[in-house]
């Protein structure tokens, strides 16, 4: 216990003065009454006191001078101090993990020059017997060293090497996550809150908060950068359009496209340009192959362009090449047979063709007379008369069974006939979009296979006509497969808007598109699909199979990754793309107007216990205590 | 600041009162209060049969017709009472409390008051020592009574009181002839019962008044007290005492004031003497028409 005020004790003279009261105090006072015999008559009637009141005159006078001290007590204020925990010299280092910390300067990148600072400020911690802990913040912020004491500086040195490794540097090539650092960085701090957060970065900040930012950048570093591009066929030839700039210098470029198999054949042809950047101001230029003063030839096919800015001498080359690819379409081959032709199909077909044309190039081939083709297509498509075995080698369409194809799996009945409303089956994505019960039809097969028997075959039944099965599909490596149990002639399917839906719908799942785009950035999520059962995922150090579709993969390393599929037919569906570093990342000079700092939840300060409340509560006590002795007769 | 009671005001409003006393005492002739005996009043009383030497004109001739036989009717008789008033003039009731006294004053000239009212004799008896002074001698009359109140105010209050050998001592006490008002607070050792007993002995109505101040009811004085009695020589006289008041003392006070009030009482019940306690900050009105009333001195 401590006292704030000690010259409040003072107030224990009060004890001697009361002694004094004690001791000068007259003994009686005199009081003239009438009623002394009635005083003496009353000695009779006084009670028996019980023992207490012989201590009763001695606990009064403890009473009151216990009362005085703590009257003195309370003028002292007195504390019990809080305890407070020994500030250490505790540092929390965030190190910039993001691409842009790769920008080098004199054979060094800022990542190297950060690790080595944090290394230097981990001797000084360790000097003074601090505690450090290191966060490296990439896209998935992680301790490298957390609270590491005095003893533990060797560990910190390794841990920090192995970030810098050579050719095995832990700097991302994406960008960090800093509001995750920064809640790893409040995991210290609710440990202690007057640890400093530091960070190592090469970004600048207008609102840094409350962390130290430290930066690593080096005078003179800057960039030029391919920031993203695309390939646009606009009237039949390519238009390629490139986003470029420069940081931290106003220069000139020199922009060069390499398109390689053009046209279906192996030329390859360079289109160069010079652009003026200004510092900080992206411009975009455009390669249009069909203008003859741009491009030697007009380009409407290509294998993949390569986009680079020549002869650059920037601190950061991660961006300063691109590669487009998607400039070669698939062919579907799709064979139409039919023995009585339908023109709602064919029609059907051909607004595929055209609506899928940026995907594939589709070629219909009909067969209105003689025996069909039953293998080198990637979809057939029969109506009213059935093959005598499916083919294997691509999706079967199946239009009004007339028999059971051999390899089908289906047992069927006689033919009914009846004004009938269809009913959907199972949710699909071949019937998105598709009110079943729209459709009518007036005669259909009957499916005899039970519905245990469908699913062992691995059918899902998508419509229902009077409980039985009417549209089935199944998906499998070996068979992909679609029956309709009815003739369009006899429904008003080919005439609803569901009927072209119904196509394109069966087109899109059965042959999916294997990526979404040819250009993504680094750690942008890439969603892959496949027509095949298996398809492998090739790259900068990568190396993934997938089985299940649509799956997503993330990419962490930029460059160029490659997709490949075996197809029904046998045949490999080869598709690359490129993986870039994000645009902002390029922006080595970037500033940002605030920094995410740790959000500190308010930790209880320990405070000093006042014991005012305390001894004023015993003063209250003993205040009663006497006023009880004084006005009580025990 | 000497307290006084006796004013024009306060008599005023005692005229509706009457002494209500015994009718078995005898008294005086002359008087209003109504007794046993039977006399010439217009007041009808009872009846009795003629007997001889008996004055024929006090014969009721209606009831000899009715039952052949002589009848007398008699009246009852009125008389005149003495009212003797002995009041304490000890210190006791009036040093440490001028306003006790002047209430004890006002108590006695108010019964004096509904004496000479009531055509009444009145005497003040001032118990001074052990003897009872008797300054005004008999009062008939209100003149006589406000000459003799005017002096009575000025009663000095001082030493101590024997009640029992005053009144004993008293010459001219009388006889079965009216009432006998002792009034003090009767703080005293000596024997005031014998009093009473002499009193009781000598056939008069008897009535205590017991005049105490508030302070003596509801001692508000604590601590350590050298309780001085007023009736004290000096301070080493026996009389004070030397005592701690406690609230277990103050009730134990309570306690012995209340048991020595109860023996006054029932010491007064058993020689059939009616007593009143009054407290002095109690108006006398109210004493008057309340304590005294319900002893049935008053009417």
């Amino acid at each position: 216990m401590n006292l704030l005020t000690p010259l409040g004790l003072l107030g224990l003279f009060a004890i001697a003065v009361l002694i004094l009261i004690y001791i000068i105090k007259p003994n009686y006072q005199q009081k003239i009454v009438s009623s002394t015999h009635i005083w003496k008559l009353s000695l009779k009637y006084r009670k028996k006191r019980i023992p207490i009141s012989k201590f009763r005159n001695i606990l009064l006078i403890i009473c009151q001078i216990l009362i005085l001290s703590l009257c003195a007590f309370l003028l002292a204020q007195p504390i019990i101090e809080a305890q407070t925990v020994e500030s250490k010299d505790e540092k929390i280092v965030i190190i910039d993990a993001s691409a842009g910390m790769l920008a080098s300067s004199e054979g060094e990148t800022r990542f190297e020059r950060a690790v080595a600072q944090v290394k230097s400020l981990a001797t000084q911690v360790m000097a003074q017997n601090g505690t450090l802990s290191v966060i490296l913040a990439d896209g998935k912020p992680s301790f490298i060293v957390q609270r590491a004491g005095s003893t533990a500086l060797h560990e910190i040195y390794a841990a920090l090497d192995e970030l810098v490794i050579p050719d095995e540097m832990k700097c991302s090539y994406g960008a960090a996550d800093m509001e995750s650092a920064m809640n790893l960085a409040e995991s210290v701090l609710l440990e202690n809150d007057k640890a400093e957060v530091l960070l190592y970065t090469g970004t600048k900040y207008i609102d840094k908060g409350n962390v130290k930012v430290v930066d690593v950048s080096e005078l003179g570093e800057w960039n030029a950068a391919i920031l993203g591009g695309t390939a646009v066929l606009d009237e039949n030839y390519y238009t390629f359009s490139i986003d470029v700039a420069s940081y931290n210098r106003d220069t000139q470029l020199v922009l060069c496209c390499d398109i390689y198999g053009v046209n279906m054949g192996l030329s390859t042809i360079t289109l160069k340009t010079t652009v003026t950047c200004e510092s900080g101001q992206p411009i975009t230029y455009a390669f249009d192959t069909a203008d003859e003063s741009s491009s030697p030839v007009g380009v409407y096919m290509y294998d993949y362009a390569h986009i680079y800015l020549e002869n650059t001498d920037d601190a950061f080359s991660y961006d300063d090449d691109l590669y487009l690819y998607g400039g070669t379409k698939d062919t579907i081959r799709v064979q139409y047979f039919s023995s009585k032709p339908n023109n709602f199909v064919s029609s059907a077909l051909m607004s595929l063709r055209d609506l899928l044309r940026t995907r594939w190039d589709i070629e219909l081939t009909e067969v209105r007379s003689g025996e069909p083709e039953l293998e080198g297509f990637d979809v057939y498509i029969f109506e009213h008369q059935m093959p005598q075995t499916l083919p294997t080698d691509g999706v079967v369409l199946l239009f009004n069974l007339d028999r059971e194809p051999v390899g089908l799996g289906l047992t069927l009945g006689d033919k009914l006939s009846g004004d009938f409303s269809l009913a959907p089956g199972t949710a699909h994505p071949i019937t998105n979009y598709i009110n079943s019960e729209l459709i009518e039809i007036t005669e259909y097969r009957r499916i005899l296979t039970s519905s245990e028997q469908l699913a062992q075959a691995g059918f899902e039944t998508l419509m229902y006509c009077g409980g039985d099965p009417v549209f089935l599909v199944k998906n499998q490596s070996d068979a992909k497969v679609g029956v309709l149990s009815f003739s369009l002639n006899k429904s008003t399917l080919a005439v609803l808007p569901e009927f072209p839906m119904l196509m394109y719908n069966f087109f899109d799942y059965f042959l999916p598109p294997t990526l979404t785009d040819y250009v993504f950035d680094v750690n942008e999520k890439v969603t892959l699909n496949a027509r095949g059962p298996v398809l492998t995922v090739t790259g900068p150090g990568v190396q993934e199979q997938f089985e299940n579709f649509p799956n997503e993969m993330s990419l962490s390393v930029p460059g160029i990754y490659t997709s490949t599929q075996t197809l029904m037919s046998g045949k490999q569906a080869v598709d690359s793309f490129y993986v870039k570093i994000p645009a902002q990342e390029s922006n080595i000079g970037r500033e940002e107007d605030s920094l995410a700092n740790p959000l500190i939840k308010p930790v209880e300060v320990p405070r000093d216990l006042d014991l005012l409340i305390y001894f004023a509560s015993v003063l209250v006590a003993l205040l009663f205590v006497e006023w009880l002795l004084q006005s009580r007769e025990f | 600041m000497k307290v006084s009671y006796l004013n024009d005001d306060f008599f005023s409003r005692l005229e509706t009162l009457a002494l209500n006393l015994r009718t078995d005492l005898s008294g005086f002739f002359g008087g209003k209060h109504l007794v046993r005996t039977y006399g010439q009043t217009v007041e009808f009383a009872d009846y009795r049969e003629y007997m001889l030497g008996d004055d024929i004109r006090r014969i009721d001739w209606n009831l000899y017709s009715r039952f052949e036989k002589f009848f007398l009717k008699l009246f009852t008789d009125e008389r005149q009472m003495h009212v003797q008033i002995f009041l304490d003039c000890s210190a006791s009731m009036g040093k440490a409390n001028p306003n006790k006294a002047a209430y004890a004053i006002g108590t006695a000239a108010a019964l004096g008051f509904l004496a000479v009212h009531n055509m009444d004799k009145v005497s003040f008896k001032l118990i001074k020592g052990d003897k009872a002074e008797d300054p005004f001698g008999t009062i008939v009359g209100k003149r006589s009574f406000f000459r003799a109140i005017s002096e009575l105010e000025n009663v000095e209050f001082a030493d101590s009181a024997d009640i029992g050998a005053a009144v004993t001592g008293c010459p001219n006490m009388g006889s079965n002839d009216g009432l006998t008002v002792i009034i003090s607070d009767f703080f005293t050792e000596s024997d005031w019962k014998k009093a009473v007993d002499y009193l009781c002995y000598k056939h008069r109505q008897v009535l205590l008044l017991q005049v105490l101040a508030p302070e003596e009811v509801d001692p508000a004085y604590t601590g350590r007290v050298n309780l001085i009695d007023a009736e004290s020589v000096d301070l080493a006289d026996v009389k004070n005492m030397k005592i701690k008041i406690t609230r277990s003392m103050q009730l134990a006070y309570e306690e012995a004031l209340h048991a020595f009030r109860d023996e006054l009482k029932s010491f007064c019940v058993s020689r059939e003497a009616g007593f009143v306690s009054l407290r002095s900050d109690q108006s006398i009105e109210k004493a008057l028409f309340g304590e005294l009333l319900k002893v049935g001195v008053m009417a």
